[in-house]
């Protein structure tokens, strides 16, 4: 299969993705969408580590891997704490910071 | 020659220093010890060192400029502080301390009942000081402190009584007006400074032919401001009338015969400048003559007696500087020094009468004084007989002495602007007999028309001191106290014999002229030929002179000799003289009120609404833009998710584009 | 060498600092300590002008400082911290820690929160005193900035009733034009080594050296300009001032008006002379006009005020515009004179509102409509104000009138028509002063007012506040009567200034 096919593919899971964080309304579901992107990254950089026969590529997937769990257990623990306050976590409720 | 021009200056100055800081605490006997003690030992230095000039021979060792202390120096303008004593100055100390002398004994007995007793006489000592520096000054500078600080002691002593509100105004119409003349003087001195390069008289007067006729005419014609506005001269005299506000003793001294002198004196002593700027001198002459008319008709109708007597000194000063006009500087100071004594004595008798009579200034209110007040009435007569320049009181010879100057002039340059400013000067001298009879039958002669119910409105404003309008009955006026009356005496002996300094040429004495001789080095720019009359033209003038002042006396006896009747009179010419030709009123609309409107209107609309009111709009501005700037802070991820992803894909786009 | 400079610049600032230590309750330990730092800085401060007056002064003609001291700062910037005084510096210093004591004194009867007042009154006077040592701009600019902390919350928290509005406005203006000066001061290192090559540098005595071209000190010029205008201030850009003087409490209004507005001028006449001269004189017309405007407008505008410190105010920006024109003479009378009136001013003016002040705190009221007559009841308050009037309406033989007349004379010099119409203003300064003392002093007490329900309070002068008077009212007299030592101070220092004019300066 030539690169393009994956980079199609990785393109495609990005943008539904920023879909996802921009139109859903559960923090859940665009911490999910958030996933979906950086897997999408890292679909594209295990792609270019074969083709360029490089495994830099294979070292920023780890990092990346690394980086979003971290994001997950902090995003998570704001979730909750924001939950804990105001019984509700819709993401249009959270208007505090509007100017 | 002993010098104790110094001692002239510094007494009276301590006098009020003195009274000044302790005079509120101090007994009155102690308060005029100290200020006749200053007085009088001033007018003693100022006598010792005029003798002393006297037996000085060579005129040129008669002349001392004695350096005090540096005042000022910057970059070229060097200033020392330094009296010159001359002839002019000596001549003019013994008239300032002498009749000052007099005033302050005078107001001991005038002052008795009032609780300031302490600051009229601590104000009277600032006076002095300040005259006698004005003329001691060697240099424009100093001339012009000294102008300016007797303003102020005639601020503060028309102000004198500073609950009355007529006389608050006064006070600041005279401040105000006198400030228009030192804003003159001052343009002046800068313009000495830049044509001269000093401001020492010496320097500057024999430095006349240097500087361009152009702006000596200018120089001159700015000092003669400053003299307008200080001698009460058209158009700068309004504050002069209401001076009157002022105590009677104040009125004798400052508005009478020293302050408003002294640009009599200050063209006197320039005199090599306006010689130098013909322009200005005929604008003296002219100016002189005009106010001499102009203030004399409309002492006419006066009513208040002060009154009359103010407009009379407006109108004796016109004639002193006519004299200066017609290049005779010696009969101006000739007439005065003659005014200084028949003129202080009026105001004095003046004064005595409305002590007498409680307070009383309205003339309808007074007459028949004649028999109640002796002295007071044989002085005043003695006086009035001196001003309407009666054979052979002062006033004959001083004033036949200007007009004689003028008319030779006249003859000898044949410019009919010259005859009429005579023919003015003689009108005048008739006009004058005519008021000031018409004063003295008025107030010393028929029934007594005061002492009635109606006699007190006037003052109903006057909180305290001061005196007030009187209701004394006709039984109950006496002569003045002795204290009061002995300086009356003495002014009416100098009123009488006064006159007798000058020149005698009249009569063929030729050779005798002791005070133009004296004072000839001072005026010795002058060319001789100019001023002195043949005895043809003199005997022309004086006795035209003399017989408009018999007429007028005449007049005023065959008008009013059975005393004073008011009656109204409605035509318009009279009332258009008795209201002072509405120059009060017509400044107040014209100047006055329309600079106070501006400044209303200025602080509500330019300060208020348009510079307050941009600033306020440029704040404005930025809390609009801020305001539309907040609205793009949602408060929501998601929208600043799609910017920044928008933003991204317009630098990947753009990037794609430029390859 | 003993940092002299240094000390008199720190010592209120440190004092300052010092006193936030003492406890709070202990109101009149913390009045006496602010009292006393103060004086010990007006006794250093007398030091520097007995050293100066003794030092060879003709060693200043080549336009250097004495008593400078130099220490390396920011060196790859030119950035030094460098102090020194002469003889036009000199004098505003001691002006200013003069001002100060007796301002402190005169705050005695403020009771709320005094010990951060005394810190600030303290900290302003760093300020000022700092921008009158400066050499090096950097430094200048930093002290410049620094009296108007002080200044906002002495006018923001101890003021009249609108004293909030007053001081963000007084902030505003000053800022704004602050802001532009920096800039400007930013520009003329970069285009002096654009000129003269070598390092950067905002070092006076190095930019001196070299002259811009014309075109670059117009921009320049108009920059400090903004600055400087503001704080002096030219009309139209004065309109905080009235606002600021009327609500500040009067002893820090003297302190602003007597001290602080002499930094503008300074500043005109410090940097803007001797760094721009060919743009000082191209737009001398332009400034010239200003003043005068300034000068007659202000004075008129004072005929119509009903407010005592708003009189005051405009009077004071009517004096100010009289020192403008002596500066914009380029001669050293003019120059001389304009030093000598920003002395004069400082002393007059101080002594005007403070007793302004004095008469507000017995009568509760600023409104001269309120007040008359008060002269019977206070006679020597009442004479001390009549002197401090005839002083600002230039009596002859007082001190403003040696400044003015000085400034004067030298503007007639430069300009017949400026010279004239700019002594026009004794006329109607005369009229407004004496209307608003009549008012005040003389005349009969308005039965309505406020002042005559208070009469019972109405008491003389009290000796704490004559002593804080008397200084002022001696040098009132000492000036006018022989000002020629302090003209003697400044002769070398403003020939040595005017001589960066080159052929246009006339002595």
């Amino acid at each position: 299969m030539p690169l393009s096919a994956y980079l199609i593919v990785s393109a495609i899971l990005f943008t539904t993705g920023v879909l996802g964080v921009l139109i859903r309304r559960s923090p859940l579901v665009i911490f999910m969408s958030i996933e979906l992107m950086l897997n999408a990254v890292n679909l594209s950089f295990v792609a270019f580590s074969h083709f360029l026969n490089s495994a830099d590529g294979q070292m920023f997937v780890f990092l990346v891997l690394t980086v979003a769990a971290a994001e997950v257990v902090v995003g998570l623990a704001i979730i909750v704490s924001i939950f804990r306050t105001r019984r509700n976590i819709d993401v249009d409720e959270m208007n505090v910071l509007r100017g | 020659m002993t010098n104790l021009s110094l001692w002239v200056l510094l007494l009276p100055l301590l006098g009020f220093i003195l009274l000044g800081i302790l005079g509120r605490s101090l007994a009155r006997p102690i308060i005029l010890g100290i200020a006749w003690g200053a007085c009088g030992l001033a007018f003693a230095c100022a006598a010792l060192s005029f003798l002393s000039m006297l037996a000085t021979t060579p005129d040129a060792a008669r002349t001392v400029d004695q350096q005090v202390y540096t005042w000022v120096a910057s970059g070229t303008f060097q200033l020392k502080f330094g009296l010159l004593y001359d002839q002019l100055s000596a001549t003019l100390l013994m008239i300032i301390t002498g009749v000052g002398l007099l005033i302050h004994i005078y107001s001991a007995s005038y002052m008795e009942d009032d609780a300031s007793f302490w600051r009229f006489f601590a104000y009277l000592n600032f006076f002095i000081f300040s005259m006698v520096l004005l003329v001691l000054a060697d240099n424009f500078l100093f001339l012009l402190v000294g102008w300016g600080l007797v303003g102020l002691a005639s601020f503060l002593l028309i102000g004198f009584w500073y609950q009355r509100k007529k006389a608050l105004a006064a006070a600041q119409k005279a401040l105000v007006i006198n400030i228009i003349g030192d804003f003159g003087l001052m343009i002046a001195i800068f313009l000495i400074f830049v044509n001269f390069g000093s401001l020492n008289y010496q320097d500057v007067l024999s430095k006349v032919g240097t500087a361009p006729t152009g702006a000596v005419t200018a120089i001159c014609l700015l000092l003669f401001v400053a003299c307008a506005a200080k001698s009460a001269q058209l158009p700068l005299y309004m504050w002069l009338p209401d001076a009157m506000e002022g105590p009677t003793p104040v009125s004798a001294l400052i508005h009478a015969a020293t302050m408003v002198t002294a640009g009599v004196y200050l063209v006197a002593r320039t005199n090599a400048l306006f010689e130098a700027a013909p322009i200005a001198l005929n604008t003296v002459a002219a100016i002189g003559g005009a106010t001499a008319l102009f203030a004399a008709t409309i002492a006419l109708f006066q009513l208040d007696i002060k009154r009359v007597l103010a407009y009379s000194t407006i109108s004796q000063l016109g004639y002193m500087f006519l004299g200066e006009g017609a290049h005779n500087y010696g009969a101006g100071i000739f007439h005065l020094t003659t005014h200084a004594y028949f003129k202080a004595l009026l105001f004095l008798g003046a004064g005595a009468v409305i002590h007498a009579l409680g307070g009383e200034q309205d003339m309808r209110k007074m007459g028949g004084l004649r028999g109640k007040m002796p002295i007071t009435f044989a002085t005043f007569l003695i006086a009035a007989l001196a001003i309407s320049g009666i054979f052979p009181f002062a006033g004959f010879w001083s004033k036949d002495e200007l007009l004689g100057s003028m008319l030779a002039l006249a003859v000898a340059t044949g410019n009919v602007w010259y005859y009429i400013l005579w023919g003015v000067g003689l009108l005048t001298a008739g006009l004058t007999a005519f008021y000031m009879f018409r004063l003295v039958f008025g107030i010393f002669f028929g029934t007594y028309r005061g002492g009635t119910a109606s006699a007190q409105q006037e003052d109903e404003e006057d909180e305290t001191g001061g005196h007030h309008a009187g209701n004394v009955r006709y039984n109950d006026v006496h002569e003045v106290s002795p204290l009061m009356w002995a300086p009356l005496a003495v002014l009416a002996v100098l009123s009488l014999i006064g006159g007798f300094v000058g020149s005698l040429a009249l009569f063929g004495a030729a050779k005798w002229h002791p005070l133009s001789g004296f004072l000839a080095p001072v005026f010795a720019s002058v060319h001789a030929s100019s001023v002195d009359p043949s005895l043809a033209i003199a005997w022309t003038s004086t006795g035209l002179s003399l017989g408009l002042g018999i007429l007028g006396i005449f007049a005023a006896y065959s008008l009013y000799r059975r005393g004073f009747a008011y009656q109204e009179n409605k035509s318009p010419l009279y009332q258009l003289v008795l209201n002072k030709y509405y120059v009060d009123e017509a400044l107040t609309t014209l100047l006055i009120n329309p600079v106070l409107a501006f400044a209303r209107v200025a602080s509500r609309f330019i300060e208020g609404d348009a510079l307050d009111g941009g600033a306020r709009g440029f704040a404005l501005l930025f809390r609009g833009t801020s305001d539309g700037l907040r609205r793009l802070q949602t408060g929501y991820v998601r929208n600043y998710a799609l910017a920044i992803l928008l933003g991204a894909v317009l630098i990947v786009v753009y990037f794609a584009v430029r390859g | 060498m003993f940092p002299l400079l240094t000390t008199i610049t720190f010592l209120p600032l440190l004092g300052g600092i010092g006193l936030l230590f003492l406890p709070k309750n202990q109101v009149g330990l913390i009045r006496w300590a602010a009292l006393g730092i103060a004086g010990v800085t007006l006794l250093f401060a007398l030091g520097l002008l007995l050293g100066y007056s003794q030092s060879n002064v003709s060693a200043t003609f080549a336009g250097t400082f004495l008593f400078t001291e130099n220490l390396t700062w920011i060196s790859s910037l030119g950035i030094n911290y460098s102090l020194g005084v002469d003889g036009i510096s000199v004098l505003l210093i001691v002006l200013t820690a003069l001002l100060t004591p007796i301002c402190i004194l005169a705050s005695f009867n403020i009771e709320n929160k005094v010990k951060s007042y005394m810190a600030f009154m303290l900290l302003l006077e760093c300020g000022i005193i700092g921008v009158f040592m400066a050499t090096n701009l950097f430094l200048f600019y930093i002290f410049w900035e620094l009296m108007l902390i002080p200044a906002y919350f002495l006018v923001g928290s101890w003021g009249g009733p609108r004293r909030v509005y007053a001081a963000f406005k007084f902030v505003l203006f000053t800022s704004v034009g602050s802001l532009i000066m920096l800039a400007g001061v930013i520009a003329i290192g970069y285009y002096h080594q654009l000129a003269a090559g070598g390092g950067y540098t905002l070092e006076l005595s190095l930019l001196l050296n070299t002259k811009l071209d014309s075109g670059v000190q117009m921009w320049l010029f108009l920059a400090f300009a903004a600055a400087f205008a503001v704080k002096v201030p030219f009309v139209p850009f004065h309109s905080w001032l009235p606002d600021t003087y009327s609500e500040a409490p009067a002893p820090v209004t003297a302190m602003l008006a007597g001290a602080m507005s002499k930094t503008g001028a300074y500043g005109f006449l410090r940097f803007c002379l001797p760094l721009f001269p060919n743009a000082m004189q191209t737009l001398a017309p332009l400034f010239n006009t200003l003043a005068v405007i300034g000068i007659l407008y202000c004075a008129v505008l004072a005929l119509m005020q009903t407010d005592m410190k708003r009189l005051l105010g405009y009077s004071s920006i009517s004096h100010l515009g009289v020192v403008m024109l002596g500066i914009f003479a380029f001669n050293v009378q003019g120059s001389e004179g304009a030093v000598l009136q920003m002395v004069n001013h400082g002393i007059t003016t101080a002594a005007l509102f403070l007793i302004a002040g004095f008469i507000e705190q017995r009568a509760g009221t600023r409104r001269i409509s309120d007040f008359g007559g008060l002269a019977a009841r206070v006679p020597v308050l009442a004479t001390v104000l009549f002197i401090a009037v005839l002083s600002s309406l230039g009596l002859p033989g007082l001190n403003s009138f040696a400044g003015e007349f000085l400034a004067f004379l030298g503007t007639f010099r430069s300009s017949v028509v400026f010279g004239t119409l700019g002594t026009a203003v004794v006329v109607p300064a005369a009229w407004y002063l004496i209307r608003f003392f009549q008012g005040v002093m003389q005349g009969t007490r308005n039965p309505e007012a406020a002042s005559t329900k208070r009469r019972n309070v109405l008491s003389d002068i009290g000796l704490r506040e004559f002593l804080a008077i008397s200084p002022l009212l001696l040098l009132i007299f000492y000036i006018g009567l022989q000002p020629w030592p302090l003209t003697a101070i400044l002769e070398p220092s403003v020939i040595s200034t005017l001589q960066n004019l080159g052929n246009a300066f006339v002595r």
